[in-house]
């Protein structure tokens, strides 16, 4: 018995447990719905929660050893109940890899990791490797972005003086893993006083990103961002086939893709952060999606929409209104909120220490293309040592043809309590 | 009592000391006494005060190299354990752990009452400001030189510095941070010197907030050490690498 203690002494003494965190959440969602939208006719497509709870807790920690070795682990429990579908349960692994130093800069990584891309805080156009991964929209920006799940990866990076190359693989591994094989190319470097970043994605689509972002006097940082990705990630609805008697007027429809699969679109933001001396922020950022719907795709979109919801929500004779809910069913699987159109406008105001306890904020983002939005403010209480209270509304406006008008959500309101241990 | 006459030859001896050296050489002596050399570490507490209310408190680890470099690791509170702040020239990076991200920020963003993030990852002022001497003054039975320090580039944490040096031995004793606008921001007193790697350090620093009166903070050094860390760990990309 000594002699395994003595060993596991010997073989554990030179590690080290380093950042060990743990962080309990509970947050309360109330969701108050519009009832009626085209695209959830009188509520009767799906029923919605109109409260949820979540508790969630993030365990995160590293191991080292010397220099040369790091073991990084990031998980996530959540269990979510609501009023609708019960309880469920979830384990997510963000991190679980290890980073070895295989030289005086160079690094080879192994296994699951978060990697993020980007300047941009509302959005970002080069973020490629984590595309597809879910996004918490009830959490601020910043945090939206530690809270992801990783991809499986091996990774080598190279620092030099004045010059950051990684090459980064993320193999198909069955289940575990089923995107296509990913390969990333990244450069990096601080040209004078400006970042800039250059990444070449290689997967079922090309893709292309670049980061510059640099600062100006003591008050303000400016950024951009721009992504082209060959061919398009956008589905379109159409009318597949007519059902029915000849001359119905009534259809099945389908999503269909772009054919043109060598054209390039671009997705880009440009922005900045502006620091008062009272330690207000406000941070600006324009976004454009050459991917998104067109004003006459949008038109042609909310057409077959509208006309899929009011046969639902009374099917001419000799119909059920089965095909209509599937039409729907197809309309709402196109729905990706926030990047649907082309032009977007993200503001956001706020002050870490008002009244020297709340960390404040207020968030818009503005569909320019049809100027609906979805305001959100939030209010941090951080009075207590390690406990943070959050309280935040997101608020969802526009006409019923917009695309934060179709939410079916006309407002949320959550509740926060968060231990750091 | 100190006789008269002594006081106004120490005087006279510290005058001719001070009047010996430029502006600049007075405030690089003045840099040497806050920072150890070029490559050193230490621990700094940073403590917010405000009256009536329970004290705020953030601890890091700072890494310091060739002056313009700083590597400031968030050790408490347990939120922002794990965190980075990489200061390059005028350049400023924060890490936030498991984003694998560094974020461009400004030097105004702050960290904790009126501490900015410059204020813990700049230790000398040479390196940002221009120094012009004043008039000499008297701070606590202490004869001082005022300095003047203009900032030398738009970064700079601060428009217009006033320092009051020691006359003797350019101990510095108190400091004026001024606003680009000219408003002044806050007012620091060094405090605490205690002999530290061959010298006399001043290991506290009380900041008083001028903008809102009855909030100060407090800034103590500890655990100053002379350690080369290597070049490497002063760029973004390698922050998520630090172990």
């Amino acid at each position: 018995m000594k002699r395994i203690v003595l060993m596991a002494i010997l073989v554990f003494l030179p590690f080290q447990i380093n950042a060990a965190m743990i962080e309990v959440v509970n947050q309360i969602t109330y969701y108050q719905s519009k009832g009626n939208t085209l695209l959830n006719p009188e509520s009767k497509l799906v029923t919605l929660p109109s409260v949820e709870n979540k508790l969630y807790s993030n365990l995160s920690s590293s191991l080292t050893y010397k220099e040369w070795f790091k073991l990084a682990v990031k998980s996530r429990y959540a269990w979510t109940i609501n009023d609708v579908e019960g309880g469920t349960f979830k384990n997510l692994v963000d991190n679980a890899y290890i980073d070895l130093k295989t030289g005086g800069t160079s690094f080879l990584t192994i296994g699951k990791e978060n990697l993020q891309e980007g300047v941009g805080l509302s959005y970002n156009p080069t973020n490629f490797l984590a595309e597809g991964k879910d996004v918490d929209y009830s959490q601020r920006e910043e945090e939206r972005k530690k809270d992801v799940e990783g991809n499986y990866l091996l990774r080598f990076e190279s620092i030099g003086e004045n010059l950051t190359l990684s090459f980064l693989v993320a193999p198909k591994i069955g289940s575990l893993q089923p995107e296509p094989m990913r390969q990333q190319l990244r450069l990096y470097s601080l040209m004078g006083d400006v970042d800039v970043a250059l990444s070449y994605f290689y997967a079922e689509q090309e893709k292309l990103g670049l980061n510059i972002s640099g600062i100006v006097g003591n008050n303000t940082e400016l950024h951009t961002e721009i992504g082209l990705t060959k061919g398009s990630k956008r589905g379109f609805l159409r009318k597949k086939e007519e059902v029915g008697p000849p001359n119905s007027g009534v259809y099945k429809y389908e999503i269909y893709d772009i054919a043109d699969e060598e054209k390039i679109f671009a997705q880009a933001i440009a922005g900045g952060h502006y620091t008062w001396d009272n330690k207000t922020n406000l941070i600006i950022e324009y976004l454009f999606n050459q991917d998104g719907y067109s004003k006459s795709e949008w038109h042609e979109f909310i057409e077959l929409v509208k006309n899929a919801s009011s046969n639902f929500k009374k099917p001419p004779v000799d119909f059920e209104a089965g095909i209509f809910k599937e039409n729907l069913r197809l309309a709402n699987s196109l729905m990706t909120y926030r990047t649907l159109r082309r032009n977007y406008l993200f503001f956001r105001l706020s002050n870490p220490e008002l009244f020297d306890c709340y960390d404040s904020q207020l968030t818009v983002l503005l569909n320019v293309d049809d100027h609906s939005c979805v305001v959100m403010p939030s209010i941090d209480c951080k009075k207590f040592q390690n406990m943070v209270f959050r309280l935040g509304v997101n608020w969802f406006s526009g006409n019923s043809q917009s695309e934060f008008g179709l939410v079916p959500q006309d407002t949320e309101i959550q509740m926060e309590a968060r231990y750091f241990f | 009592m100190m006789p008269k006459a002594v006081f106004l030859f120490l005087i006279l001896i510290a005058s001719n000391n001070a009047l010996a050296l430029s502006p600049e050489e007075i405030l690089k002596k003045v840099d040497q006494i806050r920072a150890p050399g070029n490559t050193f570490v230490f621990d700094l507490k940073l403590t917010y005060k405000k009256d009536g209310e329970k004290d705020a408190i953030q601890r890091f680890t700072v890494q310091v190299k060739d002056a313009d470099k700083s590597l400031v690791r968030f050790t408490y509170p347990a939120n922002n354990k794990g965190r980075l702040l990489l200061m390059v020239g005028n350049n400023m990076w924060i890490y936030i752990p498991d984003t694998k991200k560094p974020i461009r920020i400004s030097p105004q963003q702050r960290l904790l009452g009126q501490i900015s993030n410059g204020d813990v990852a700049r230790v000398v002022y040479s390196l940002d400001y221009n120094a012009k001497l004043l008039e000499k003054e008297r701070i606590d039975e202490r004869q001082c030189i005022k300095l003047e320090l203009t900032a030398r580039t738009k970064e700079a944490t601060y428009g217009r510095i006033l320092l009051w040096t020691d006359a003797e031995d350019f101990e510095p004793q108190k400091a004026e941070f001024y606003a680009l606008s000219g408003k002044l921001l806050k007012t620091a007193l060094y405090k605490g010197y205690a002999n530290v790697l061959g010298k006399r350090r001043p290991l506290i620093m009380e900041i008083r907030n001028e903008l809102c009166k009855g909030e100060y903070s407090i800034m103590e050094y500890s655990n100053m050490k002379a350690v080369d860390t290597p070049k490497a760990f002063f760029q973004a990309d390698y922050l998520k690498h630090i172990r």
